[in-house]
Formats: C-alpha cells, sequence, structure tokens
C-alpha cells in the first residue's frame, strides 16, 4: 500500500467522492467540484484517466448493478471504493492532516534555521 | 447543436490510443453531453486543456504498455546517446560513446530477455525473415549495409582502432539485425529487441538522412506490431 503513496490529487478527490457509495463519472465529476469548493475541475480525459489507473491498482471497481432505465441511463458504469482504497484513502488523509497540523504549529513556525551572513 | 458538439468531442477522442478509447469512449462522449447541458459552450473551455493535458498521458502509457522492459531499457539508452550525442556536438569524439551505449543495450537486452537467439536457436530461413512484414526488407538492408561497411573498415580505416571497433561494431550490429529478423517469427520480444538494438548507430548518425529515416520506419514497423508473445507471421519457405 505504500507505494501508492502520496496519491495524485485527481486519484485522492475521486476516493472522497466515493465515499458515500458506488457513482458514475457524471456524478463523480460533480462531486469531486462539490468537495474541493470549485477548486477542483475535472474533464472527461482526466476523470476517465484516473479510473484506467485505479481499477489497474485495485483501488476501485466497476459496480454490476445497473440503475433503473426510468431512473437513469443504463449505459452508465458505476465505480465503487475497494477495501484496499479505502485504506489508502485514509492512509493519504491521515498523512495530509499531519502535514497541515506540523505546518500549524507554533513549534515548526520557531523552529530555527541558520542565520546568513551579512556581506 | 448539442449532438453536433458531441460528435465533435467523439471526433477528437480519436486523438487516444484505440485501447483506451475503446474502453471509455462512450463513457467519456456520455460525460462531455451532460457537461454540455449543464454548463453550455463553456464546457470547450475546461474539454480543451484536458484533452491537452491527458492525450499525451495516454498515449505515452499505451506505448510503455506495448514495450517489453528489455526494450523499454534500449530505448532510454537510445534517448541517453541522443543527448551525450548533442551535448558533445556532433564531433567524432562521441564515436567510442556509441561503442559503449550500444555494447550496453546488447547485453541488457541479451540479459533481460534470456531468449535471445544463439547459433543453436530456432529461427525462420532468411527469405521468409525479410518478407514477414513491410518493413523487414528495409530492416534487413539495413542489417546488410552495416555488414558490408564493417568489411569495408577493416581496410579503409586510418587507425588500428578504428578497425577494431568500427568494424567489429558494424559487423555485430549486421549480424544482430539479420539473426534478430530470423528469430521474430518465433519469439517477437527477442527478435525485436535485437532489430532495435541493430539500429542504434543509424539514429546516432542521423545527419545521414536515408539510414536514419529507414530506421525510423524500422522501429514504427516494429513499435506498430508490439511485443506480444503471439509468433510474427513466419512465412516458411
Amino acid at each position: 500500500m505504500k507505494e501508492l503513496l502520496p496519491l495524485p490529487s485527481a486519484t485522492l478527490h475521486i476516493l472522497v467522492a466515493l465515499a458515500p457509495g458506488e457513482k458514475h463519472g457524471y456524478a463523480i465529476m460533480g462531486d469531486v467540484e462539490t468537495v474541493s469548493d470549485g477548486s477542483v475541475r475535472m474533464g472527461p480525459g482526466t476523470l476517465y484517466g484516473s479510473i484506467k489507473r485505479m481499477l489497474a491498482d485495485g483501488l476501485i471497481e466497476e459496480a454490476p448493478a445497473r440503475p433503473d432505465p426510468e431512473v437513469d441511463d443504463q449505459r452508465r458504469r458505476y465505480y465503487r471504493v475497494t477495501g484496499l482504497g479505502e485504506q489508502v484513502r485514509a492512509a493519504e488523509l491521515a498523512r495530509l492532516e499531519a502535514l497541515v497540523r506540523r505546518a500549524g504549529s507554533a513549534e515548526w513556525a520557531q523552529r530555527r534555521v541558520p542565520r546568513l551572513r551579512e556581506a | 447543436m448539442a449532438n453536433r458538439q458531441e460528435s465533435l468531442y467523439r471526433v477528437l477522442l480519436a486523438l487516444y490510443p484505440r485501447s483506451f478509447r475503446h474502453e471509455y469512449a462512450e463513457p467519456m462522449v456520455q460525460l462531455f453531453g451532460d457537461r454540455l447541458r449543464e454548463r453550455g459552450r463553456r464546457v470547450w473551455f475546461e474539454t480543451a486543456p484536458d484533452l491537452i493535458r491527458t492525450v499525451p498521458v495516454q498515449r505515452m502509457e499505451a506505448a510503455m504498455a506495448r514495450v517489453s522492459p528489455g526494450a523499454r531499457v534500449v530505448a532510454l539508452a537510445v534517448i541517453v546517446f541522443g543527448a551525450v550525442m548533442v551535448s558533445v556536438g556532433f564531433g567524432g569524439g562521441a564515436a567510442p560513446l556509441l561503442v559503449v551505449v550500444a555494447a550496453v543495450g546488447a547485453i541488457v537486452a541479451v540479459v533481460r530477455q534470456r531468449r535471445i537467439v544463439t547459433p543453436f536457436g530456432e529461427r525462420a530461413p532468411l527469405w521468409a525473415s525479410v518478407t514477414q512484414a513491410w518493413w523487414a526488407p528495409i530492416a534487413a538492408l539495413l542489417g546488410f549495409v552495416m555488414i558490408a561497411g564493417g568489411i569495408g573498415t577493416v581496410f579503409e580505416a586510418h587507425n588500428l582502432g578504428g578497425r577494431i571497433f568500427g568494424s567489429s561494431l558494424l559487423l555485430a550490429l549486421g549480424g544482430m539485425m539479420l539473426l534478430g529478423l530470423m528469430r521474430r517469427p518465433f519469439d517477437r520480444v527477442s527478435g525485436n529487441s535485437m532489430i532495435l538494438v541493430a539500429t542504434v548507430p543509424a539514429f546516432a548518425f542521423f545527419w545521414i538522412v536515408v539510414p536514419a529515416l529507414a530506421a525510423l520506419l524500422v522501429w514504427i514497423g516494429v513499435l506498430r506490431a508490439g511485443f506480444s508473445d503471439e509468433p510474427a507471421p513466419a512465412t516458411a519457405g
């Protein structure tokens, strides 16, 4: 699992978007925008390129169920997070939390650095 | 209007490699259509950069997936050698580097593949080897020219080093080209690797246009045909 970390930004956002349950590409794209406050927008190439790699790495899998034809287009493919994907997402979020905590700590801000000698 | 834009996007998807299109073209068009209905024409402002960014990535991934690990090393050696050639200003002083890089590439290919041709290995008759693909006659011609050049160098080189290094290198690479062609119908990976290594000098001296172009055609032919274990069409004769 460690070799997958740190995750590319797109991969992490997709894993977070899929946390509540299985979704199709358009829903993933919309939720990535929502969860990132609109700062991350994925085009189809980025989304499906990431999905391809995540399927190969075993982070997500295609869900066998298809939507009710009266509710949604049956051609849509749904994806869900695997057990490995959940572990990797948790590890990456913990890594980022630790980074934010350390970066904001007073101890880090006051860390002594060697002073440059004035010319 | 929306249909026309979806059709345009579908046409642009031809830029992606076939394997990626086969798997994801339909959902991508569907996604684009959803986005188009939501955002209108503004969708192109995010779709165009997305295409520019992701097409080369997918192309590169597809190309690397087709190439065996041994051939990747050889390709890397060619790139490194090209960079060295540029950095030393294409001078004759780079000739010893050619020997080193070609030798390392050949050794790596042999060690990594483990099934490289030996005089005792299975191989196709020369004529069948030369006619196995559209690019094979070009590769064979390059091989024969290298052998002829190797023989000529024995008599023509101005110094002993040139005779030993130049002639033996050309003879070895010419032989490798022909043996690679003969091996390829039985084992694509080792056959292709030998052919790719043998074209290195033609690329290295790229300002001599005809052999460089011939080598380029050979590389295109080999890489397009792929490295799958499925034997090349052997035309036993």
